[in-house]
């Protein structure tokens, strides 16, 4: 049901997008995606991904032919003339550029990708994309190029022959995204070959729901008791929990905390503060992605307040809690819920 | 209205000044790239007229000192006052633009203007490419060892500007700067032999595609001859030609080597007859008394300069009635051939008799009076008795106070009488000019020839060295309607052409004479087996190797074998090679010492600490412990405690010196 939901948005904004005829690609077009496509889809490779020769692929480069232009003219030039030392000059400049493609290739082979981290972010946002490259044979490479999502950047193994990289890949949709093929190359050391790689790691990043522009105030409830967690000292303290990630230091309960597995942190209550429950249900009037939208957008508002908070997404139920690991888990909730996009975990 | 205002916008737009390109190229890269430059043009100061690179490297340097602070664009009406000065400079020297030396000098100005506009690596590549075409053309103009080693340097330094043009822009990679160079030195390395077996056996052309380059302004023996004029011909040291004899080599007397024949004299110029029949082939049967190789110098003419007289030569060439010997192009490099002479014994008799005779009596009326008077007494004197007039007029040189100078006073219209009667001071030009005016005027058929007379014996290398210097004229007169030589020079001074025996073919003697000698020996060496390998010497090879009859699939087949060979090698060479670029010794120690490790049979990785290693060892191989242990102890103690780096190339040293025995890691 939601699915056909999401197909109407789709709908709709294509029909507000464009109102002609779609166009339909040229030959050229068509035949250049396929190569493209072709090379890039190759399976999902499984992290960490070490470059083989049959990953591998080199082309000369535009001043690689001119280079060989040049070099041809002076084969030419030295066998008109007769002459023997501008002809061995020419060979040696043809074998020098010729055994720079070995160098090329040789600059990316065994170039190990060994993990992928990203930082979730909200749909719409860039999401920032930290690879790891490895040089497991401990071989210097110089100036690699990575291109991800069209942007360009350039790196080398050195030192400890290992760096990592981070890249921006553009958002669109909550849910689990498959980044693009990162495009790993090098021209070094000569520019006259280019040699390049597609990786595409096995592994998705999580994409929060798009934040809904100024939302509604939030849905306090004023009717029910109501309480929030608070580290304030005037307030009354009503008991102990597990320690989350995100907990400040002076909240942990560090008597009670020792001679256990794990840390305690006080819970605070703070009296005569309305209920704020957030519920999917509630937004029935809304279209689902808008009320994804507006739901994440209390989170985030909820969330600097410090305000405990429950979430209810269909038969799901989130809190009521507050703090950084809840919020996670509210807006990681939101990126999958109904997403027929995404149905992975 | 709409449409005015947006043709305004567009005029606007067009008004506007056009952007530069954002500079891409850093500093660090385009003081590479001119660097590579100015070594690529610094050669052309002496290959050509010096002004063209002067005024290139002169643009070079402002440009890199400019760029200290930030890379500047000229504007464009300098840039064309600049390319038109350069024009004219060019038109003026050569009074074309597309010659070979006028195209080089274009390119090289042309270049440096580049240079000044390069603004992204891109640039700097189309910088770096055309470098290295001029660092091959400059075997065009001239092939010495010196200029090949310069060139080759010159080479490594434009390959690393390549290099450093891969790098990040703006940023300063020391560490791959370092081994930029390291790289591309390697590179070279490994790829001169695959190239030099590319060199070996790529088949040569037979014949230019092409026009044969024009003449360059060369020093050397031509087709004219102006007897009182000035000619810096023999007061030039420099070789012309080296010959290298089968057996022993002849007295100097004998060491006549042929080049133009002259037989027209206008009273001021001798020059050849220019007649087809001359360039007519000429059947040689003659029996030959010594053989020899000949390696000549470029001269930008066609004249081969055969040893007198000539009975077979290897190459394909016109031997002209009045026995000079052309090559079928001007020689524009070095060139060699093989040729065998006869010294002695009778000559063929001669073609086209009656004509050679009436050419040989050709004189100018105006010119001379008195030394035709001169020879028209002889004759009424001596009547058909031609001898005598010869021996005559040789007694007139030897006896009445002739001499012998290459300073010789100025001479007046009336050259030959002038000198004759007057001056009487000259050399062979002189006295082989006058000679056969004489002879001409006494009804004596006569004619001058000029080339080369004796030279100089290099006792390290076994040749004799031909130089400038040595060239001569002569002259030849027909008796008996044959031709036969005759040297007036040898009547005033016999020094300059008998030099008791063979002692004048030595040089003196003296420290830097002999060294002189060696090192032109060597380049004689080289010569021989570099600069003048050409299809001949290309099937004498092969033929050693059982190829019989040389054709273009056989090169095909040793160039497909040898060449699958050697690259295979080179890329073997290449793959295997690591360049390290770590600077500290401990680190290059420590790299050195797990490698070691590693041919033993311990893997370690690059992060593991040294105490981890030494225990992994103590391990798997126990008895490799006590040699690793105080290694890995020092390296522990002198990174940790920040030593002294004499105390760290000590360690590299020791780890360079550590012998493992490769010992079976325990299952």
């Amino acid at each position: 049901m939601s699915g056909t939901a999401t197909s109407s948005t789709a709908m709709s904004s294509r029909a507000i997008s464009g109102g002609d005829a779609p166009r339909t690609p040229s030959w050229m077009q068509r035949q250049r995606a396929r190569l493209i496509d072709h090379l890039a889809r190759r399976a999902p490779q499984k992290l960490p991904i070490e470059l083989t020769h049959r990953t591998v692929y080199i082309l000369p480069t535009g001043f690689g032919m001119f280079f060989s232009l040049m070099v041809f003219v002076c084969v030419l030039g030295a066998l008109n003339y007769n002459n023997n030392l501008a002809l061995m000059f020419a060979f040696l400049f043809a074998v020098v550029g010729a055994q720079s493609m070995l160098l090329s290739f040789r600059n990316l082979l065994r170039l190990r990708l060994a993990s992928i981290q990203a930082g979730p972010t909200f749909a719409g946002r860039n999401i920032e994309i930290a690879y790891s490259f490895e040089s497991p044979n401990e071989l210097p490479r110089a100036s690699l190029r990575a291109r991800l999502d069209g942007q360009e950047r350039r790196f080398e193994l050195t030192q400890s022959y290992r760096t990592v990289l981070a890249l921006d890949h553009a958002t669109s949709h909550r849910g689990w995204l498959r980044p693009s093929a990162l495009t790993v190359g090098t021209s070094w050391p000569f520019g006259l070959f280019y040699a390049w790689t597609h990786m595409r790691p096995d592994q998705d990043v999580l994409v929060w729901p798009r934040l809904e522009q100024d939302p509604p105030a939030l849905p306090f409830s004023p009717s029910k008791k109501s309480r929030r967690e608070s580290d304030s000292g005037d307030d009354e303290l009503r008991g102990l929990r597990p320690y989350v990630p995100g907990d400040a230091m002076r909240r942990i309960a560090w008597k009670r905390s020792a001679g256990r597995e794990d840390f305690m942190t006080r819970v605070f209550e703070a009296p005569a503060e309305p209920d704020l429950v957030l519920r999917f249900g509630e937004l029935k009037h809304l279209d689902p992605e808008t009320a994804i939208s507006r739901l994440a957008a209390w989170v985030e508002l909820a969330h600097p307040r410090n305000l405990v908070f429950s979430m209810h997404l269909g038969a799901q139920q989130f809190g009521p809690d507050a703090g950084e690991a809840h919020r996670r888990r509210c807006l990681n909730a939101l990126a999958v819920f109904q997403n027929p996009q995404s149905p992975r975990p | 209205m709409s449409a005015l205002l947006s043709r305004a916008r567009l005029w606007q737009q067009a008004r506007k000044p056009v952007e530069p390109k954002p500079i891409e190229i850093s500093v660090r890269q385009l003081h590479w790239c001119l660097f590579a430059t100015a070594l690529a043009m610094l050669p052309w100061l002496f290959l050509l007229p010096f002004e063209i690179a002067t005024l290139g490297l002169a643009i070079l340097a402002w440009h890199a000192h400019q760029t200290r602070e930030r890379i500047k664009p000229w504007p464009t009406w300098f840039k064309l006052l600049v390319i038109t000065l350069l024009i004219t400079l060019i038109v003026a020297r050569y009074g074309n633009v597309l010659g070979r030396p006028a195209g080089a000098s274009l390119l090289i100005g042309m270049l440096a203007l580049k240079a000044t506009e390069s603004r992204n690596p891109r640039d700097g590549r189309v910088l770096v490419t055309v470098n290295l075409f001029l660092l091959m053309a400059m075997f065009l103009f001239e092939d010495s060892l010196l200029l090949m080693l310069y060139a080759l340097a010159a080479a490594t330094v434009v390959f690393v500007a390549m290099e450093a043009l891969e790098q990040r822009a703006g940023e300063q990679s020391l560490l791959f700067a370092r081994l930029g160079w390291r790289q591309v030195l390697l590179l070279l390395v490994v790829s001169i032999p695959l190239a030099a077996v590319l060199w070996l056996l790529f088949p040569r052309l037979a014949a230019p595609l092409w026009g044969t380059p024009e003449q360059v302004a060369r020093t050397g023996i031509s087709d004219r001859m102006s007897p009182g004029e000035v000619n810096d011909l023999y007061v030039d040291d420099r070789p012309a030609m080296r010959v290298r004899f089968d057996g022993a080599t002849p007295p100097r007397d004998q060491l006549y080597f042929r080049g133009p024949t002259l037989w027209f004299y206008d009273g001021v110029t001798w020059t050849p007859w220019m007649s087809s029949r001359v360039l007519e082939a000429r059947t040689m049967e003659s029996r030959p008394d010594i053989r020899y190789s000949l390696y000549m110098e470029p001269t930008d003419r066609r004249w081969l300069f055969p040893l007198e007289r000539l009975a077979s030569v290897n190459i394909s060439a016109f031997a002209t009635v009045d026995l000079q010997l052309l090559s079928r192009n001007p020689i524009t490099s070095s060139f060699s051939y093989e040729a065998s002479a006869q010294l002695s014994g009778p000559f063929q008799p001669e073609p086209y008799l009656n004509a050679q005779r009436r050419m040989a009596l050709q004189l100018p009326d105006d010119f001379n009076p008195r030394a035709r008077a001169l020879g028209q007494q002889w004759q009424q004197e001596f009547g058909d008795n031609r001898p005598a007039i010869v021996e005559r007029a040789l007694r007139m040189f030897a006896t009445e106070g002739y001499s012998y100078s290459l300073s010789s006073p100025p001479l007046g219209r009336d050259r030959m009488d002038d000198f004759l009667f007057s001056t009487k001071i000259g050399f062979c030009e002189h006295y082989s000019s006058a000679f056969v005016t004489l002879m001409r005027a006494a009804g004596v058929p006569a004619r001058v020839a000029t080339g080369f007379l004796g030279g100089l014996f290099n006792r390290s290398g076994q040749y004799l060295t031909v130089r400038n210097s040595d060239a001569h004229a002569w002259a030849e007169v027909l008796l008996d309607d044959q031709w036969q030589r005759v040297d007036p020079t040898a009547y005033v001074a016999p020094d300059r052409i008998n030099m008791d025996g063979g002692a004048g073919l030595l040089p003196q003697g003296g420290f830097w004479a002999g060294l002189g000698q060696r090192w032109d020996a060597l380049g004689q060496v080289w010569r021989e087996f570099v600069l003048q390998f050409n299809a001949a010497r290309q099937a004498r090879l092969l033929e050693r190797f059982g190829i019989a009859e040389t054709t273009w699939q056989h090169l095909a087949l040793a160039l497909g074998i040898l060449g699958g060979l050697f690259g295979a090698l080179a890329t073997w060479l290449l793959w295997r090679q690591r360049i390290s670029y770590h600077r500290d010794p401990w680190l290059r120690g420590w790299r050195l010492l797990r490698d070691k490790l590693k041919r033993a049979g311990i893997t370690s990785a690059i992060s593991d600490a040294p105490r981890s290693l030494l225990q992994a060892v103590e391990q798997a191989a126990p008895s490799l412990a006590p040699s690793v242990a105080p290694l890995l102890t020092r390296l522990e103690n002198g990174v940790y405690a920040h030593s002294a780096s004499q105390e760290g190339k000590r360690f590299l040293k020791d780890v360079r010196a550590l012998k493992l025995r490769a010992a079976k890691p325990k299952a």
